[in-house]
């Protein structure tokens, strides 16, 4: 998954028509913990991962979220 | 300092009117020492403001007021027994007032070994009104990171005192502010007496259950195995049902069993959100406060409800609150809220509440400190809920931290009724 497709996802997923590689979640796109939850399984669908929970709070921006998926699509 | 806001109002009159501390237990393989947990709380009250405060009443509104001179936080000793003592001081401390004049609004606990290489536990006991989760674990963070430095003689870094975070009504989203407030609330409160007037009427028919004349605490522990709480994640993932809406689920099917016998009825859950980041400024956790929102909600359990179906429902209606902005209108009438059910003192505000914070960050290892688990309980009354949990993923486990009365479920049914919780959800995993 490359960084323009995340953003596509997460764009969709939050209802918004734009977002940016560092915008955070929850203070600039106003995410709540029930999107985060869909956002990741509409990853784990995207990539065949499985996103332990214990990553979840490392997710403050799109950013983050990006860099955790490269390094563990390509470790 | 401030005045407290609603939400933390609402846990100041009833810290009044009945127990109402939030004991957290720190469980450590390899303990701090006691000098080094002295010198971080030492720390802690230096950087924090309302680790240095009390709440002193002034024309009928509670206000955070400077410890002068300044009340160093308590910390007690006391010699552990065995594995389960840590329960049963818990079981004393939630069932205590927190003193919040002169304060200050922190005390803790250390249960140290009777012989060598033996677990501890470190008991914080907090006024509600000044920890949310999210301060909680900062504050957890803070404290072990101090206490490891200090027990290899390091001298943590002493960083400046922290500015008072602003009150949350003053740091609202401009909707929920002045005239435009109104826009929001006048609905918002025809909604909530038309539920009222509906479960009232609901609850007159199926008589709901007595209230018992005073309570104590009586607090729990269910912890999940590593393969269970995967294995329940992936279950809510695949089912697009948060783990939150599924366990405070559980919760209600477990009473519906229980107590109204299967028979179709209405009931009443209050569950808490994180208003921290949506706030204009968003409140960073280092700041001490009660960012959150207490939002109760109404559902229909049929008789042949499953747990699937009730947590699709709830998951539902808490999605809608979040959305619509509900979450930020309900701390707002917290107080009233909580006063009224003290006035009428005829009817518990809902049969369950949970709160839910997710994986946790904090490490197993802080230098030569090791980390077993937290727990964290806050108190209940008899107009509280019939259950009320804490639920939180930490080291890969998930752990409900569930609180009963004891005048209602006590001893071997309170044990039965957490594990009934816990078979329920661990039977959907085998199930799919």
């Amino acid at each position: 998954m490359n960084q323009q497709s995340l953003l596509q996802t997460v764009a969709l997923q939050l209802g918004r028509k734009k977002v940016s590689i560092q915008d955070r979640f929850y203070e600039d796109l106003e995410a709540e913990s029930i999107d985060m939850a869909s956002l990741i399984v509409n990853i784990e669908e995207q990539t065949g991962l499985f996103i332990p929970e214990e990553a979840l709070p490392g997710f403050k921006t799109i950013e983050d979220l990006h860099n955790y998926i490269q390094s563990h699509l390509n470790p | 300092m401030r005045r407290l806001s609603g939400q933390e109002q609402a846990f100041a009159v009833m810290n009044h009117a009945f127990p109402m501390p939030a004991v957290i237990v720190l469980k450590f393989i390899t303990g701090p020492s006691k000098n080094a947990i002295r010198q971080s709380l030492d720390h802690l009250q230096y950087r924090h403001p309302l680790l240095r405060a009390s709440i002193t009443k002034l024309k009928k509104e509670f206000w955070f007021q400077e410890l002068n001179p300044i009340i160093s936080i308590p910390l007690e000793e006391i010699i552990r027994k065995n594995d389960g003592h840590w329960l049963e001081v818990v079981n004393v401390e939630i069932n205590k007032k927190v003193i919040d004049n002169p304060g200050p609004l922190l005390k803790s606990i250390y249960l140290t070994p009777s012989k060598e290489k033996e677990d501890t536990e470190l008991l914080l006991v907090f006024h509600h009104s000044i920890i949310d989760s999210v301060s909680l674990i900062a504050l957890i963070n803070e404290l072990l990171t101090y206490a490891g430095q200090i027990d290899k003689n390091i001298t943590p870094v002493q960083s400046t005192t922290l500015p008072v975070a602003p009150i949350i009504e003053s740091i609202l989203p401009g909707d929920y502010k002045g005239i435009r407030l109104l826009f929001r609330l006048i609905p918002f409160m025809a909604k909530q007496l038309k539920d009222e007037i509906i479960y009232n009427k609901g609850s007159k028919k199926l008589k709901d259950l007595p209230i018992p004349l005073t309570s104590d605490n009586n607090v729990l522990t269910v912890v999940f195995t590593k393969e269970t709480t995967t294995a329940l994640i992936k279950w809510s993932r695949q089912n697009k049902i948060s783990l939150n809406s599924l366990i405070a689920a559980a919760m209600l099917l477990a009473i519906h069993r229980r107590y109204y016998f299967g028979k179709d009825r209405l009931m009443r859950h209050m569950n808490f959100a994180n208003l921290r980041p949506y706030l204009l400024p968003p409140v960073n956790g280092e700041n001490e406060g009660c960012y959150v929102s207490m939002m109760r909600f109404m559902l229909f359990v049929a008789a042949n409800s499953t747990v699937e179906e009730i947590a699709f429902s709830l998951h539902q209606k808490i999605n809608k609150t979040l959305k619509k902005g509900d979450k930020f209108i309900f701390p707002l009438l917290s107080k009233m809220l909580i006063k009224q059910t003290l006035r009428k003192y005829n009817s518990r505000v809902s049969q369950t509440l949970f709160s839910y914070a997710g994986a946790i960050a904090i490490k197993e290892e802080y230098d030569n400190i090791k980390l077993s688990g937290v727990h964290s309980f806050v108190a209940n009354n008899h107009l509280g809920p019939i259950i009320s949990g804490f639920g939180k993923i930490c080291f890969g486990k998930l752990s409900l931290d569930l609180n009963f009365l004891s005048d209602e479920v006590s001893g071997d049914k309170a044990v039965d009724f957490a594990n009934e919780i816990k078979v329920i959800m661990e039977e959907l995993i085998l199930n799919k």
